[in-house]
């Protein structure tokens, strides 16, 4: 069980991060927010890379950075920029995460052969890392951060530069750990989250929006989004969220709070409810 | 133990490293041929009449150290303070001198006519170029290993890890191995060229004070007067122990550099502009005559490098007290390991950026 406690992080003026008060239990969690809402940066102070300014975090009451070790035992972690050894092997690679992560030496190759084929890069486990495509080596970063089986996993935007095949294997993969563990995973992609988080965390304005489940960030948009045809007059009162290609030619898809005219109304998708409500912040700006 | 393993591997895997090391060995070929007309006279051959040397041989017989105190408090006449230390030095080094006389180091052949030289190449120009590359390879091997992370992005994974940030302590222990590992190879191969071309089977035994041997300082000659009977091979021994010592003060400098600024390039430049500022400073401390801080300057790594020609003896105007090369090593050792834990503790509760 994670805490965050009304956690602040500044650089130095600028406040990343404000009053952030979060409980995790079992499950998957979606961080979801455009650039530079500071998701990395919740990531990072759950990672203890980086420390709170103000408030703190615990794991099962105990704060995380007195914990030292024995928390990050238990934390799985991939960054957004996932670094390598050029040079090394996906194998000889782990080996170096593996030793970094106590685990025993006789249980170690072992662990890494088994994820390395649930990553689907058995073939690959003898080449260079720099001689990996760009989603070759996100699946390496993302066996070492499942390394210690870890109860807590924290990935940020693990999917970047997984081809389709790739993502759907491992929305699959963090469905099944999620059931005893928690899995933190940002990212941009809605589709990547809309089916296997149970909750959604959402930052605006440095500043914590929601945490719901998918179905309870679309329900608000219920009967607010319609699809109208490219050509229909926009009113001042409604929100182009998307463009999209229809049966018939080019059509939009519209937030308004009445059904406007030749509207069909659509059930809000998770995108819906993301662009509406960031809508307003990127029109002001 | 497995993780010192790992990070002593990345040190085996970094090029320009044994690249240097092969130039600094080619140096040391060529210092050690450039030199090799000394060795037409070196002369290792027991005179068998020896046992008769006349009282006059026995050079420290009446040796009143008072004469280089005042040579040197004379020298140093502006400041009162440094004065005093001269005199105290010298008034220490009296008693030594009345034990060299009594022990009959001076009536030692050592390497008759070629002594000097011998001593020089040996003791000043291959231990002054072993150090200087055994220090470089130190301040390399941390400078790489701490960065390694930084350089390859992998810091943040490695700090969430299990180990974390005390890795970096990990680090340490490896590349001073490492570094105290290459400085034995670059001494044990610099030194067996240089024995091989050179016999010194018959002379480890003999004193380092002999009659042949002396030092000049301020264009002043005076015996070899050290702060402890040491034989030649004692001399080598003790030369290559501080050496090592002085080889890691360098490398913990260097740890905190790049503990202090977080990147590579930047803990190389001030490194090296402490380093070479040191001197520097200490050369303008000596030409304005502020004596006393021109002293407290000795005390600085490369200060105590430099002057390695000169080790365990009464060093001249390098030193203001006895066995200064030693306390100086020690010193900064303990002051070079504070600083290091300090950074280490700093480093353990700061924000990765
Ligand atoms: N080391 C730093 N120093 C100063 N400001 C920083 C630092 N790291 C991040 N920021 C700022 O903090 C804010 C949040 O950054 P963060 O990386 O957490 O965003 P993000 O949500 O992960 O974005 P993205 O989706 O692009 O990865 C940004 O405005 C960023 O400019
Ligand atoms: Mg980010």
């Amino acid at each position: 069980m994670l805490s965050v406690e009304r956690v602040t992080k500044c650089y130095g003026n600028l406040t990343a991060l404000e009053d952030i008060s979060l409980d995790l239990a079992q499950g998957v969690y979606g961080l979801l927010a455009p650039n530079g809402a500071g998701k990395s940066t919740l990531m990072k102070m759950l990672a203890t890379l980086l420390f709170p300014t103000k408030g703190r975090i615990l794991w099962d009451g105990e704060e995380i950075v007195a914990m030292g070790e024995r928390y990050r035992g238990l934390l799985g972690y991939l960054p957004q920029d996932f670094g390598y050894y050029p040079n090394s092997t996906p194998r000889q690679f782990m080996r170096y995460a593996a030793a970094l992560q106590k685990i025993p030496r006789a249980e170690t190759d072992r662990r890494i052969s088994r994820l390395l084929e649930l990553v689907g890069l058995s073939d690959a486990a003898d080449r260079k890392l720099k001689r990996l495509s760009g989603g070759m080596l996100q699946r390496v970063g993302i066996a070492v951060a499942m390394l210690n089986d870890p109860r807590l996993l924290i990935l940020d935007e693990p999917t970047a530069g997984l081809d389709p095949g790739e993502r759907v294997r491992f929305r699959n993969m963090i469905h099944s750990l999620a059931e005893d563990r928690i899995v933190i995973l940002s990212t941009h992609i809605v589709s990547d989250i809309e089916t296997i988080a149970g909750r959604i965390i959402m930052l605006r304005d440095h500043r914590l929006l929601c945490c719901d489940t998918p179905a309870q960030i679309c329900g608000r948009f219920r009967g607010k989004i319609f699809q109208l045809p490219a050509d229909a007059q926009i009113m001042p009162h409604q929100h182009v969220l998307s463009e999209g290609q229809g049966e018939n030619g080019t059509v939009l898809r519209v937030l308004s709070e009445m059904p406007p005219e030749d509207g069909v109304a659509v059930a809000p998708s998770l995108e819906d409810a993301f662009l509406a409500i960031y809508a307003s912040k990127r029109e002001g700006a | 133990m497995r993780l010192i393993a790992c990070e002593m591997k990345k040190v085996v895997y970094f090029p320009a490293l044994w690249t240097f090391l092969m130039l600094s060995l080619v140096l040391n070929g060529l210092l050690i041929l450039g030199n090799d007309d000394v060795r037409n006279y070196f002369d290792t051959e027991k005179d068998d009449s020896g046992a008769i040397i006349d009282a006059s041989e026995n050079v420290f017989e009446g040796y009143d150290t008072g004469v280089l105190a005042s040579f040197y408090a004379d020298i140093v006449r502006e400041s009162p303070t440094a004065a005093g230390w001269i005199r105290k030095k010298y008034s220490l080094l009296q008693p030594r001198a009345e034990q060299l006389a009594k022990s009959g180091a001076a009536l030692d052949h050592y390497a008759g006519k070629a002594t000097y030289e011998s001593h020089q190449l040996l003791f000043g120009t291959l231990m002054r170029a072993i150090l200087a590359e055994g220090s470089i390879c130190a301040m390399l091997v941390i400078l790489y290993l701490m960065g390694y992370e930084q350089l390859n992005r992998t810091e943040g994974q490695v700090c969430a890890s299990c180990k974390g940030r005390r890795l970096w302590m990990t680090k340490l222990a490896a590349a001073m191995l490492s570094a105290e590992a290459l400085y034995v190879l670059l001494a044990g191969m610099t030194l067996a060229f240089y024995l091989g071309r050179w016999d010194y089977g018959g002379i480890w035994g003999d004193s380092v004070s002999s009659r042949f041997n002396y030092l000049t300082d301020m264009l002043y000659k005076r015996p070899f007067l050290t702060w402890h009977n040491f034989t030649v091979g004692g001399y080598l021994a003790a030369s290559l122990s501080l050496g090592a010592g002085l080889v890691a003060v360098f490398g913990l400098l260097a740890a905190v550099c790049a503990m202090l600024l977080r990147n590579v390039y930047a803990a190389a430049l001030v490194l090296g502009t402490v380093l070479f500022g040191g001197i520097g400073l200490g050369s303008l401390f000596s030409q304005c005559r502020v004596w006393a801080a021109y002293f407290v300057m000795t005390l600085q790594p490369s200060a105590v490098w430099l002057d390695v020609n000169v080790w365990f003896t009464e060093s001249g105007i390098a030193a203001f007290i006895p066995w200064q090369e030693t306390v100086a090593v020690v010193l900064n050792l303990a002051v070079c390991g504070m600083a290091v834990c300090g950074m280490f503790r700093r480093f353990m509760r700061r924000d990765l950026s």
